[in-house]
């Protein structure tokens, strides 16, 4: 993976027929994508197609296994990048409110910022003072989003957000992103049901080869 | 408060110590109890044993700078455990391997193996007000790091994947920390003995997990829980003439179980 290199100031993630897989193994090839600010994107697949390895190859976790990828270094150090991830590492060892949990979420962000962080947390309508432990599996992904969105990022990577979410806290969260993605961040979710009221860029990946079908509208979802 | 006023004159320095030592280490326990690596602390001062044992049986020099590098090499195989291995499985090793190592080391002399008893128990006693000058320094180069990087330092312990996603760059702090760590084991090691240190770090982070409701009171009550278990530790020692290492690991021991009958408010 290259970083930065020529990539233009309005990108913030370059791919050139790039292909992702692991261990030597390729799952989907030919992609040639650009991301850019304001974007939303929605990434579509069946199990095991590869979203979840595409995410970690864009986030440097896994080199790809053909093409060119260019990332923005703000994506590349971390410093502008927000995260969803499908596994949560904790082990419940400490005592942890909500607003511990989103505020730790912070390192690396170069900032201490309790507004950004009880903004996050009103925006997916949890209760701060809660422990986090206490919290439903449903509850606990909506922590995730508010963490994610606290650091303010220019890239927002979500794998499966809205698992365990109901009608009103997937609309809730929904609503929190689309406010982020209107500051300014670009937006890629793996989902497997994209609700139908959002119009974003859509990128699919089946039978090992990528889709790419952009937002009918532009920047608008 | 004959102890103080009476025995300041005799054991001030070996107050500070203590006190020092009781803010420094209870807060480096912290990322090691948050990921669930109680053993491994013991396994790290084992290991800082190994280190004394070595530098007395080859004449090698400062035994507190061989316990450093020791706790070093430790700390890094406790990163990179193995392939497919578990860290207490790694911790374990370390216990048995390092408790067997020590005597071995020094097994037909007389002298080190007096000395290695001396490091096994906790002999906070005795120590002059240089020895004082480098806890306090110890404990304001944690203090400091705490401040400065315990928001990374416990983020890269407790979620290492998402800390290198997002910019804390898990692999400078965790040689950063365990730098820090190596170096105040080694001098916990020589000013105050193995007990002790393992007590002091391991016992007071895992108490005040119990009695905490939010992260941020955790290190204070820590500290807190250290530094009443180091001060009736030299207290009753004084009045009862007994080591007062001891005493305060005893006591640290009746906080653990305290913390056992309270119940932690933050589990579901």
């Amino acid at each position: 993976m290259q970083i930065h290199g020529d990539l233009e100031e309005s990108l913030l993630v370059r791919a050139e027929g790039l292909a992702v897989g692991r261990a030597g193994k390729t799952f989907a090839s030919g992609l040639t994508w650009t991301v850019r600010p304001s974007t939303w994107w929605w990434i579509e697949g069946d199990n095991g197609s590869g979203k979840t390895t595409l995410l970690c190859t864009l986030l440097g976790e896994l080199p790809p296994t053909g093409g060119r990828l260019t990332v923005h270094p703000w994506v590349a150090d971390g410093t502008g990048l927000g995260c969803v991830l499908q596994l949560d590492e904790l082990l419940p060892t400490l005592p942890l409110t909500v607003t511990d949990y989103v505020g730790l979420g912070l390192a690396g962000s170069g900032r201490r910022d309790a507004g950004a962080v009880a903004e996050a947390i009103d925006a997916v309508g949890l209760e701060p003072r809660k422990s986090y432990w206490a919290l439903s599996g449903g509850q606990r992904q909506r922590a995730r989003v508010a963490r994610a969105l606290a650091r303010r990022p220019a890239l927002l990577v979500l794998d499966e957000p809205f698992n365990h979410l109901d009608g009103d806290a997937t609309a809730r969260c929904l609503a929190a992103i689309e406010a982020r993605r209107q500051a300014g961040a670009a937006v890629l979710c793996v989902a497997h049901r994209p609700p139908a009221a959002i119009d974003t860029g859509r990128l699919r990946i089946a039978d090992g080869v990528f889709t790419v079908e952009a937002p009918d509208r532009g920047t608008r979802p | 408060m004959d102890w103080f006023t009476q025995g300041w004159d005799l054991f001030g320095a070996s107050y500070v110590v203590g006190w020092a030592l009781a803010l420094a280490l209870p807060l480096a326990g912290i990322p090691v109890v948050a990921r669930e690596q109680a053993l491994l602390g013991t396994g790290l001062v084992q290991m800082g044993a190994v280190g004394f044992a070595a530098a007395i049986a080859f004449g090698l020099g400062t035994p507190a700078a061989w316990a450093f590098i020791a706790i070093a090499c430790a700390t890094v195989l406790a990163q990179r455990p193995p392939a497919r291995e578990r860290p207490e499985a790694v911790a374990a090793w370390m216990i048995l391997s390092g408790g067997a190592l020590t005597v071995l080391l020094l097994s037909g002399n007389a002298v080190g193996l007096e000395k290695l008893a001396r490091l096994a128990s906790s002999s906070v006693l005795g120590a002059g007000w240089g020895s004082a000058s480098v806890a306090i320094a110890a404990a304001l180069v944690v203090l400091a790091a705490g401040v400065v990087l315990g928001r990374r330092i416990l983020v890269a312990a407790w979620e290492p994947r998402l800390a290198k996603l997002q910019g804390v760059r898990p692999g400078v702090i965790g040689v950063v920390s365990s730098v820090l760590l190596a170096a105040l084991l080694a001098i916990s090691l020589e000013l105050s003995g193995a007990l002790l240190t393992t007590a002091l770090l391991v016992v007071p982070a895992l108490a005040a997990r119990r009695f905490a409701r939010r992260l941020a009171t955790v290190p204070w009550i820590a500290v807190l829980i250290a530094e009443l278990a180091v001060t009736l530790g030299f207290a009753i020692g004084w009045s009862a003439d007994l080591p007062p290492g001891q005493v305060a690991v005893a006591l640290l021991g009746g906080a653990m179980v305290a913390a056992w009958v309270w119940p932690p408010s933050w589990r579901a």
